[in-house]
């Protein structure tokens, strides 16, 4: 799906404010900060603006009645905010304890290599697109879903907990990464003052430094829940699109086997085509779009607000609300070697050596069961990739890569589709280099404490963003109101604009861990702020710029949902000849329609081969920036 | 390939592109009569499928697409809404909708079903497939989603006037393949799809039971005839009588080669349907 979501956290001005005068480069900054800033904003005034007339239509009724039946223009969309909200409730129910239980194997038990190749295999599940996971679904978890709970007379294995197991596997990387970051952040001085104590590994974890690292962890499940509303692509596929089917037995697995709809499934269907041109039925298709971002945007300014500095419990404060016996570690909290080497004495000896029978068999079910996590977490993503490359590999050969369609999909190759997907990545990384460098430099150079946390929580806005909210608002913007019809560059345009908090967050991190001796450095030598930006600045952090770029690159190569309505088209496009009515042909939407319309079995293997040609150049990119990544993100977290 | 694939973009740099958009069921020959053509005219054609036939009717109104592929008839409500279009249908084959089952309810012994018990199951009144001559399971009921010609012709077929049909609640499925592939998934399954996609080994197309108590099958001769109930025209629809490269289009979908390429994925051609003054 996406790459887990890096959290911004407290910022600092990397140069010492000086004399403000405007620059170039402070002008540059400005403006693709303006651009960031200007579109968040946009987009919510657009899609609050086009949403009027089915206020005025339906006045409340459009939240609170279950009636949506456009031909009688009624639209009343609360079953489709309760589905949205049971989906992601299964979801998270289930990657939150597996998520936190693996990212506490990872980050306390497991021994640096292998906690890396964990970290490893989690970061390439978080890269695999939806579309992928929604053809993994549609093949494997509805037919489960649909035995496993026969003797509920299912009407279909499409249903809200298909829906909601799916999202569980997509949203667990985020959950799993950014707890073990939190994890991770708690000092290891506590945990071996713990030990020394004579506290169990698993008990000094238990009370020491998941108490901690709550609200980190928190904050994981609060972005994870993020991801999991606004997902559409792979929901769409499974979820059985059933409108108007409020769940009439509540407090039974009933309501969850049953076909529903989400504000994302709906907004990824047929009817967005239909609407347009219908002002009210518009209206009321817009403001799906609108109660999606309030309801994501609630929860990511929430993680946010929970993980700035102010707020958060961070590493080096004192522990507050640790258990009575974890108390005692505030002795030890200070800073020093000489502490450090007495701790670390007192963990190599425990004080209590032995452990009750039963507390020693209840600790190792407790690890059993994390570890039970973990191998889940890396167990699925492995057993996904082995699936579809071993789907796929029948059709991979010179020829799938060098031709262009033939027969609807059935023969022929993907030579179109990977030139267009490569085209609509690097005009994504076109528009979004720019800007990320003028962000992170406003970020970090220019804006003091207060307003780096504010443009903080635009950039984790824009990065909690559903992927369909960007390709509606690029249907009235570029298709629409532009006239471009479809095109690549809108394409382009919107997935570089979602790529920039990643971009932006990557070099951010980077410009942080400078040491300040090169910029004291710098200023000693009489160069001025612009003259430091763009000597030492720059080229020192030019790595979070790649591995940040990367990242992204492997996200906006996967996505579906911002190029369905704007940029991509099934057949017929080769290269563009110009912006308005030039499409181009893509990967990810060629598996979304495929998934749903073949006509013959020989699209089967031709459409799991595209799934793995994907997945090869997202998990290409992801893996080239891995190490860099990997590296520049331990510093940050345990800096 | 790669070299020829190049070759083939340099040439008709100059050529306009012909854009296309709609049914699902249309696309199948248009489709493959766009391949042929790039390469023998090397035209540039664009051929997507977004919205099914409304999607196709709704972008050539707005002027995005120089050809709508649908599988229903333009209606009052089409013009009213694109006023300034002239809306031209040019019939290119025919398509019958069958009402599919899966395996289970074909092996139960359901073979048709009538006008009357379309609607009761439409509207939740017959729930369970013993109610209709089946086993004691659940109808598991797939609606075609709206804007679809499919169902259209069954909203037609069942109440005189899509508009007729009432709002009701199932899970919506959309193309083609989707439908196919859920009814053969799901147990008791039921829904609307476009005949030639029933293969009779997982998906099965039930006849409908005429009032004279005749079981009318969507084969071939049933719909050329008329006699089945549920057909459907297939059309390219133009802005004005076609012209230009879309003309070029729809005249090679109108030759024998490409009567054939509708006839060959399951559809009858112009000449297969008889004429009986209609």
């Amino acid at each position: 799906m996406n790459s887990p979501a890096v959290p911004i956290t407290d910022t600092y001005s990397v140069v010492a404010p000086d004399r403000r005068r405007w620059s170039y480069t402070l002008v540059f900054s400005v403006i693709g900060t303006a651009v960031t800033a200007g579109f968040v904003v946009g987009m919510v005034a657009l899609f609050a603006w086009q949403t009027l007339p089915v206020l005025s239509h339906s006045g409340l009724g459009y939240v609170t009645s279950n009636n949506w039946h456009y031909r009688q223009q009624m639209f009343g969309a609360l079953s489709m905010i309760v589905g949205t909200l049971l989906v992601s409730a299964v979801a998270l129910c289930v990657a939150a304890p597996v998520g936190i239980g693996a990212a506490i194997i990872t980050s306390e038990f497991l021994p640096g290599r292998a906690r890396l190749m964990v970290k490893i295999v989690i970061e390439l599940l978080a890269g695999i697109p939806s579309v992928v996971y929604g053809l993994v679904g549609i093949l494997y978890l509805r037919t489960f879903v649909y035995d496993t709970f026969e003797s509920f007379d299912l009407h279909s294995g499409d249903t809200i907990l298909t829906a909601g197991l799916l999202l569980a596997v997509m949203i667990l990387p985020t959950v799993m990464t950014l707890s073990d970051d939190a994890l991770r952040a708690v000092p290891a001085l506590q945990r071996q003052a713990a030990r020394g104590l004579g506290l169990s590994r698993l008990s000094a974890v238990m009370h020491v430094a998941l108490p901690q690292a709550r609200i980190g962890v928190i904050a994981a499940v609060l972005l994870a829940l993020g991801r999991a509303l606004g997902e559409a692509i792979a929901v769409f596929l499974v979820v059985g699109r059933q409108d108007n089917n409020l769940p009439t037995q509540p407090f039974t697995l009933r309501p969850l086997l049953e076909s529903g709809q989400t504000l994302a499934s709906k907004l990824g269907g047929a009817e967005i085509n239909i609407a347009y041109g219908d002002p009210l039925h518009w209206a009321a298709v817009v403001g799906l779009g609108l109660m999606l971002l309030v309801m994501v945007g609630t929860v990511t300014l929430l993680a946010a607000a929970l993980t700035s500095p102010k707020s958060a419990a961070s590493p080096p404060q004192p522990v507050e609300n640790a258990p009575k016996h974890a108390r005692p570690t505030k002795t030890h909290s200070t800073k020093g070697t000489s502490d450090a080497l007495l701790t670390a004495r007192l963990a190599q000896e425990p004080a209590v050596t032995r452990l009750p029978k039963r507390r020693k068999w209840l600790e190792r079910f407790s690890i059993g069961s994390f570890a039970a996590c973990t191998l889940l977490a890396t167990g699925v993503m492995l057993a996904m990739i082995l699936a579809i490359f071993y789907r796929g590999s029948s059709a991979l050969s010179l020829r799938f890569f060098t031709e262009q369609i033939k027969l609807v999909g059935a023969d022929g190759g993907i030579f179109f589709n990977i030139i267009g997907t490569l085209l609509l990545i690097t005009t994504a990384l076109c528009v979004c280099t720019p800007i990320a460098v003028a962000v992170a430099l406003m970020q970090s150079v220019y804006l003091r404490e207060r307003a780096a946390r504010g443009l903080g929580m635009v950039l984790y806005l824009l990065n909690g963003t559903p992927s369909i909210l960007f390709g509606l608002f690029g249907l009235v913007v570029f298709v629409k109101f532009l006239g471009w019809g479809k095109s690549w560059l809108a394409g382009g345009i919107l997935l570089g604009l979602m790529m920039i908090p990643i971009v932006t967050v990557a070099l951010v991190e980077r410009m942080k861990a400078l040491p300040k001796k090169y910029i004291e450095a710098a200023r000693g030598l009489g160069l001025s702020k612009s003259q430091t930006v763009w000597s030492v600045i720059i080229p020192q952090s030019r790595a979070g710029l790649v591995t940040g770029s990367l990242l992204g690159l492997a996200r906006a190569a996967g996505e579906t949902a911002p190029i369905m309505f704007t940029a991509t088209i099934f057949a017929g496009a080769m290269f563009p000849r110009g912006i308005v009515e030039s499409p181009v042909l893509s990967l990810p939407y060629h598996i979304f329609i495929l998934a749903q319309d073949s006509f013959d079995p020989r699209v089967g293997e031709k459409l799991w081969g595209t799934a793995a040609a994907l997945l090869m150049i997202v998990m290409l990119l992801s893996l080239i920036a891995l190490p860099v990544r990997l590296r520049i993100h331990e510093e940050a977290v345990s800096a | 390939m790669t070299f020829g694939a190049i070759l083939a973009i340099a040439a008709p740099v100059l050529a306009d592109i012909l854009k296309i958009n709609g049914s699902t069921t249309v696309n199948l020959p248009t489709a493959e009569a766009a391949e042929i053509l790039r390469a023998e005219k090397a035209m540039t054609i664009q051929i997507d499928t977004q919205g099914g036939s409304a999607g196709g009717i709704s972008a050539l109104g707005d002027g995005q697409v120089q050809i709508g592929m649908s599988s229903k008839h333009i209606t009052e409500q089409d013009k009213l809404k694109y006023p300034s279009v002239d809306f031209v249908e040019t019939h290119i084959g025919e398509d019958a909708v069958a009402m599919i089952v899966s395996k289970d309810v074909w092996e139960a012994g359901v073979r048709s079903l009538t006008r009357e018990q379309l609607a009761d199951i439409y509207e939740g009144k017959i729930t369970n497939w013993k109610d209709v001559g089946g086993a004691d399971r659940r109808i598991a009921f797939f609606n075609k989603e709206p804007g679809r010609g499919t169902w259209e012709v069954f909203a037609h077929f069942v109440y005189g006037n899509a508009r007729k049909a009432p709002p009701v609640s199932f899970p919506e499925v959309g193309g083609n393949e989707e439908a196919r592939n859920k009814v053969a998934g799901t147990r008791g399954a039921l829904s609307q799809l476009s005949s030639n996609w029933a293969d009779g080994k997982q998906v099965f197309a039930l006849s409908i039971k005429n009032d004279a108590g005749e079981e009318v099958a969507p084969l071939a001769a049933n719909i050329a005839n008329r006699k089945y109930p549920m057909s459907r025209p297939l059309f390219l629809l133009t802005n004005g009588a076609p012209s230009g490269d879309a003309k070029v289009f729809i005249d090679f979908v109108l030759s024998p080669r490409g009567q054939e390429l509708v006839r060959k994925h399951g559809y009858l051609s112009l000449d297969q349907m008889v004429v009986d003054g209609k």
